[in-house]
């Protein structure tokens, strides 16, 4: 290849870009690269089949009727007018991604998302089964879309409390982030010592290994039978992780978020990375947005 | 199962664009003997028509193997160039300069030697482009899962630089060829993607 493109004086060097990129901005950037994804995997031929509103309707099941009609007359709508609505959801996942990479756009994105992800969670998700009395967070409950709208809102790039010691205080403040998580882990707690949720985690847990690699359905076989009877376990655990960010200790605190991404991940490796492998997957599930989420409660210095 | 047909029409547009930017880029910086990112617009130019082929099959210009052959050249161009830049002393390239482009060589090798490497990859993986991508349920999608969330990344990583990249570079339409490299990052998730 030619060198004569070289400018006089050689690889004369650019003035440095300047682009700081903090936890926030790292977090911010993490939930973004998940909607990009997001988009792509709803561009899979498979979501432009009658599969995708076949899925959508299944949510209904077990939800109140208020909650139920919507998400099925959605769901209808969507299998009359496929290859339009697909392919809009796909690409507003994909710009939503895109928006959060730009710095100017981010705003927009991030509150966008909320609202996208709030409509998901309903008519996508029915509200992530936490009404039915069977969701263990365990399978992705109260749904993975939710935690979108709660890390958009936790990573609103703003400083209302400068002095928190962590990302996700300093958009709405220490005390409410707090509550936030106390709330979320709390939900998640109670979902996993329902009696239903209790009863199903084995069947749940099993149905995962359905068209994943031998090894990914391996191991949700064994863990089918390994978490099941453990389900109260986890609702302990995660009581634990709720009360975690109370501890004035930051050693303490950093111990319940490493404990929470350790959780995140065998949440991840039980919801055979939501599916993903199997091409039929519209998300990664919750499992990589409770380790961001965790990450956005990491103490980190003043 | 294959993706519809406008789809793919759009990803093709894009790639083509691409390769179309990124050729006269080539020409108009070896005309006003400006500096331009050489190597990585060449691998572009390539890239785009490759994928346009492996997206709507009558597009498809050479074979599959020959392509693959192609840009195992530039896994090994580039993995040459990441090495060389991981040896140099620590400080001798400015922090941040990467994307400011400042000569014939890009100065970020290493996701251009991975964008070669997915090339081979789904090249390799898929011999009938256009039919029956999927490699879901097998070790391969794993492989592909793994490079599809580093194009994600990628284009996440040059969005979040976008804005800052114009006032410090030295090569021409310096925003127009971060978006080329977002695009083709893209497209490359959709197509490993698919092979899931």
């Amino acid at each position: 290849m030619s060198e004569s493109l070289v400018v006089a004086g050689g690889l004369a060097r650019a003035p440095a870009l300047d682009v700081r990129v903090d936890l926030r901005r790292k977090l911010q950037l993490a939930l973004g690269a998940l909607w990009l994804l997001d988009g792509l995997l709803q561009y899979q031929p498979a979501m432009f089949s009658k599969a995708f509103p076949s899925m959508l309707a299944e949510s209904a099941a077990g939800n109140p009727a208020p909650v139920a009609a919507p998400i099925t007359w959605s769901a209808s709508f969507i299998g009359h007018h496929l290859t339009i609505s697909n392919g809009a959801f796909a690409t507003i996942q994909v710009l939503l991604g895109l928006g959060i990479a730009f710095r100017r756009t981010v705003k927009p994105a991030l509150a966008a998302s909320v609202v996208w992800a709030l409509g998901v969670w309903w008519l996508g998700e029915g509200l992530g089964g936490v009404l039915t009395g069977s969701a263990s967070p365990l399978l992705g409950a109260p749904g993975a879309v939710l935690l979108y709208a709660v890390l958009a809102v936790l990573l609103w790039p703003s400083e209302r409390d400068v002095s928190a010691a962590f990302v996700a205080g300093r958009a709405v403040g220490a005390s409410v982030a707090r509550v936030s998580w106390a709330v979320l882990w709390g939900t998640m707690a109670v979902l996993a010592a329902l009696p239903g949720s209790v009863r199903t985690l084995h069947s749940g847990i099993a149905d995962m290994a359905a068209g994943q690699p031998g090894w990914l359905a391996w191991l949700d076989t064994h863990a089918a039978s390994a978490l099941s009877p453990g389900g109260l376990v986890f609702a302990v655990l995660m009581v634990v992780i709720a009360c975690g960010v109370y501890p004035p200790s930051v050693l303490a605190v950093r111990g319940v978020v490493g404990l929470t991404v350790a959780l995140a991940v065998v949440i991840w490796l039980v919801e055979g990375f939501g599916g993903m492998l199997t091409g039929g997957s519209t998300d990664p599930d919750s499992g990589p947005l409770l380790v961001l989420l965790a990450l956005a409660y990491w103490p980190v210095p003043e | 199962m294959s993706a519809p047909t406008w789809l793919s029409s759009v990803f093709v547009a894009m790639m083509l664009g691409v390769a179309g930017f990124c050729t006269g880029r080539l020409v108009v910086a070896r005309r006003t003997r400006r500096p331009a990112e050489v190597d990585s617009d060449v691998v572009h130019v390539l890239m785009g028509v490759a994928m346009a082929g492996m997206l709507i099959a009558r597009l498809r210009l050479w074979p599959s193997a020959l392509w693959a052959v192609v840009f195992a050249g530039g896994v090994a161009w580039f993995g040459w160039a990441a090495l060389r830049s991981a040896a140099e002393p620590a400080g001798a390239e400015p922090a941040g300069a990467a994307l400011a482009g400042h000569g014939w060589r890009c100065p970020q090798p290493v996701p251009h030697l991975l964008e070669c490497g997915a090339m081979v990859y789904m090249l390799l993986a898929v011999p009938k482009p256009g039919h029956g991508m999927g490699t879901s349920g097998s070790g391969l999608s794993v492989v592909a899962l793994g490079l599809a969330a580093f194009m994600v990344g990628y284009v996440m990583w040059l969005g979040d630089r976008f804005t800052a990249v114009s006032s410090c570079a030295r090569t021409l339409a310096p925003r127009c060829g971060m978006a080329c490299k977002m695009a083709m990052g893209v497209t490359m998730a959709y197509l490993l993607v698919l092979m899931l």
